[in-house]
């Protein structure tokens, strides 16, 4: 009797370890600043006037949206170690992924990347030349030159828990980030402070929320981590709201 | 420090056997001699008050410290980790108290770069440039590509020649050959020690284990310090094999060609092809570019400066300088003033610095491609270019003699 109720239990556990790695769920949240929203100051540009002077240019380091107080920007990534992996991913992500030197800008202003499936083109669509200077730590520095039209594919060979500055030495005001990771599972808020990572699968994962002006410490998140317990389906991590002072004078 | 912890940690690792035995000698000699000199320590890098991290909490911080201590020994006692191929006999000479047999760095360059290796001896804050801080493990001058690390030889020659224009001395008459090799294998450790203390920095940080555990105290730092020597091991003992070379040059022969090469380097010091050389050195070469840029080996450096500036002397323990831009009319080149050394300047860029690397046309490139992309020629043409400058008139103006009788 023992042995069979034993039996039972093993098969049980089997059938439950096969189900929950079907199982998989999508993880959607926002984030709002909770605050007036900041007016993002002009640059002051003082290379290529004539290429970037009239393009109304402002400082993207935090960027709030006038409406929804939605913070854009903030990524959002899988922190477990060893993560499963849905199948399809793979399939539908793209090898190469562009981080473009557009309108004295980069873009997109951040860009997380599975850096063991996905190769960075760093490419300049301007008129004028670039460079992209970026220092990961424990990783090659490179900085490359980037004539009009020109670029450069780069490979990261470590995963990061930070964005990777990427900065223009001949424009200054340009900032950017490129964030290396080693599982697919991350997001960046759009400009309504919405994510969604898709696919997850289903259990607890630990999760991070970082901004280039700091973890998004919010409440008991300490450096911007926080756990889920994820179910197959629609999760929904609800509306975030970072106070003010959180960045305040950063 | 916790010595026994550390020799906990050495244990655990594959080929450290002798490491262990030595330790164990040295505990003993340490006990007999009342632990001379034992106040000598590696300074601990100043890191992690950005991104609302708060430092280490004290039980982190020193765990970190004892992983160090496990994989690199003291100022001292260096320690050889199994797997950074350094040559131990070498790091004896030039670490510890300067008498006979030892000595050579604390006599010779810790009075800049300090006994860290982080740039921070008690002359360095009176020098410009500052002396370099070895922790980031980025070398300005190399002969290997882009980001990646300078070889022995690469070093050797920037003691032997010293750096033209900077504080940094030349160690020719100073110093034997074998001096020289020493001190090379002892900053290439003081920089591979540096690395690992800022990779696990951010290991021991991210890990919510380390610390929880006490029963588990040495154990559950193997696998990040392994893990940080294997990776900037690996970078260092890769870079020895990858020295850029361009393809023999036929020269030019006559002035004429001469004149033709610098002035086809000109047209692209100017702009052609989108090289942009004049938006930092400036149309006179003068380095007047206007680009005002505190980028460093430090990439942290900049992004201070012009996002919270106030922050930088919380930061950085020296006042931070814009990173200048070459006068190119000086005839003064940091990276030494042989056609190869500028050639390599040009293509590969200065490492940590805003001067960045060029592309250079492939076999095989398409001819889109390749018009984005720099020729070999047109590298060798832009070399001509900025060696002929210091001897234009412009960069010599000449004043009357106030007395201008001739002299015999």
């Amino acid at each position: 009797m023992k042995r069979i109720a034993l039996a039972a239990v093993f098969v049980l556990a089997l059938a439950g370890g096969a189900a929950a790695a079907d199982e998989w769920g999508d993880l959607v949240g926002k984030f709002t600043y909770d605050g007036t929203a900041p007016t993002p100051a002009k640059i002051n540009v003082d290379k290529d006037k004539e290429a970037f002077g009239n393009l109304g240019l402002a400082d993207e380091s935090l960027v709030v949206d006038e409406k929804t107080h939605g913070i854009a920007n903030i990524v959002v990534y899988v922190r477990s170690k060893n993560v499963k992996v849905h199948p399809d991913i793979e399939k539908k992500l793209p090898k190469k992924v562009r981080y473009d030197n557009m309108g004295g800008k980069f873009v997109p202003h951040i860009l997380p990347i599975w850096y063991t499936k996905q190769t960075v083109e760093i490419h300049n669509s301007d008129g004028v030349a670039h460079n992209s200077n970026l220092t990961p730590l424990g990783d090659q520095a490179i900085n490359p030159l980037l004539p009009p039209g020109g670029g450069v594919d780069h490979t990261f060979n470590k995963a990061q828990i930070v964005g990777v500055n990427v900065g223009c030495n001949i424009h200054s005001w340009m900032r950017g980030y490129i964030v290396p990771r080693d599982n697919p599972y991350f997001a960046v808020t759009d400009k309504e402070g919405n994510f969604k990572i898709e696919n997850l699968p289903a259990g607890d994962l630990d999760f991070r929320a970082w901004h280039e002006k700091g973890w998004v410490a919010v409440g008991k998140w300490e450096k911007g981590q926080f756990s889920m317990k994820i179910k197959a389906g629609k999760n929904d991590l609800g509306e975030i709201k970072v106070p003010a002072k959180l960045y305040a004078g950063k | 420090m916790n010595g026994r912890l550390a020799n906990m940690i050495r244990r655990y690792v594959d080929g450290a056997g002798r490491g262990r035995r030595r330790a164990v000698l040295l505990l003993c000699a340490a006990m007999l001699l009342g632990c001379a000199n034992s106040d000598v320590q590696f300074r601990t890098n100043r890191q992690g008050k950005r991104n609302n991290a708060s430092n280490l909490p004290a039980q982190k911080q020193e765990k970190l410290v004892d992983g160090l201590v496990a994989a690199f020994g003291t100022p001292n006692e260096p320690f050889v980790w199994s797997g950074t191929a350094l040559d131990g006999a070498k790091l004896r000479r030039a670490a510890g108290p300067v008498k006979d047999g030892s000595g050579l760095y604390r006599e010779h360059c810790a009075h800049c770069h300090g006994v860290t290796g982080d740039g921070l001896g008690p002359t360095a804050r009176f020098l410009n440039p500052y002396p370099r801080d070895f922790r980031h493990g980025t070398f300005k001058f190399t002969s290997t590509g882009q980001g990646m690390k300078p070889t022995r030889d690469d070093l050797r020659r920037t003691l032997q020649e010293g750096i033209a224009g900077t504080a940094m001395p030349s160690f020719k008459v100073a110093l034997s050959e074998e001096e020289i090799a020493d001190l090379v294998e002892y900053v290439i450790y003081l920089s591979m020690r540096g690395e690992v203390e800022r990779d696990l920095y951010a290991a021991v940080d991210d890990d919510d284990e380390i610390g929880a555990d006490r029963a588990n105290e040495a154990a559950e730092l193997i696998e990040p310090i392994k893990e940080a020597v294997e990776q900037v091991a690996s970078q260092w003992n890769d870079a020895q094999e990858q020295v850029f070379n361009p393809p023999p040059r036929q020269r030019p022969d006559t002035p004429k060609d001469l004149a033709l090469s610098i002035e086809r380097g000109r047209a692209l010091f100017l702009g052609a092809k989108g090289l942009d050389c004049t938006k930092c050195h400036g149309v006179t070469a003068l380095g007047d570019g206007g680009n005002i840029d505190y980028t460093s080996t430090n990439p942290e450096t900049d992004e201070v400066m012009k996002t919270t500036p106030d922050k930088a002397a919380e930061l950085f323990a020296l006042a931070l300088r814009p990173a200048a831009p070459r006068n190119l009319r000086l005839n003064v080149f940091r990276g030494g003033r042989r056609p190869i050394d500028l050639y390599r300047r040009i293509a590969v860029g200065i490492k940590g610095t805003p001067m960045p690397g060029r592309q250079i046309v492939q076999e095989g490139d398409t001819p889109e491609a390749a018009e984005k992309k720099l020729t070999t020629e047109e590298i060798w043409n832009l070399v001509d270019y900025v060696l002929s400058l210091p001897y234009e008139p412009a960069s010599r103006p000449q004043k009357l003699p106030t007395d201008h009788r001739a002299v015999n």
